[in-house]
């Protein structure tokens, strides 16, 4: 299935994203409370939050691939069940974006994790 | 429930790049086997083992006219897909949003400037 792909650009350089991308006290500020993240490859963790009617509060994540300041690859099952060969993508690129700036392209599944063969 | 396992069937169903093709080919028209197996070049008992799917998931409406049985695409079922795709979008939309105002709060540290 193809990927769904949002691009944004930030006015601010690639390595600070990346640092709102990978501190977990800065990713509690935009996402979920991550508990155990490091941006390492093979590192798991869980992002938490409240649960919610049928969603049990919290993504269980495994990084799968790392390029400092560059991509970010992780699994993200959200439910029991779900695909983990299904990953999330963030990449960032200095090149694309306004300068200066960063262009942050996220890539996600275009079906749920749980709708596939 | 009924209605989950329905959403997650068209999901499945969509997930087959050949039943893929077929729904691309038959957007542009209605068209008998023989037609979809020369469009496709993939064997006949594979198109009509995919219709069948397509047919059973109601994505694909079925008529006879003469010899040939004729093939139309039904695309109510994908507007699920749709309505999954656009949800998922927009957290994320969020999440970028909150992102942003993160960084714009950010102080940059000095081996970061541009």
């Amino acid at each position: 299935m193809t990927d769904i792909r949002i691009v944004r650009d930030y006015p601010h350089p690639p390595a600070k994203v990346w640092r709102a991308l990978t501190d977990p006290a800065l990713i509690a500020l935009w996402a979920m409370r991550p508990e155990g993240f490091a941006a390492v490859v093979g590192n798991r963790s869980r992002f938490v939050a409240k649960p919610q009617r049928g969603w049990r509060g919290f993504v269980e994540c495994e990084v799968l691939e790392v390029r400092e300041r560059e991509l970010l690859r992780y699994s993200w099952i959200g439910n029991e069940g779900e695909d983990a060969r299904r990953p999330l993508l963030a990449e960032l690129d200095a090149e694309g974006a306004l300068r200066p700036g960063s262009a942050l392209s996220v890539r996600f599944p275009a079906t749920p994790a749980n709708g596939g063969t | 429930m009924s209605r989950a396992l329905a959403t997650e069937s068209v999901f499945q169903v969509i997930s087959c790049p050949t039943r893929r093709a077929l729904l691309d080919t038959l957007s542009r028209g209605e068209k008998n086997v023989g037609e979809l197996v020369r469009s496709l070049a993939v064997t006949q008992s594979a198109v009509s083992q995919q219709l069948a799917v397509l047919k059973r998931a109601g994505l694909v409406r079925e008529h006879r006219a003469g010899r040939f049985r004729y093939y139309r695409l039904r695309a109510q079922p994908l507007a699920e897909v749709d309505t999954w795709i656009a949800r998922y979008r927009a957290h994320v939309e969020r999440q970028l949003d909150a992102l942003g105002q993160v960084l714009d709060a950010m102080p940059d540290e000095p081996e970061e400037a541009p």
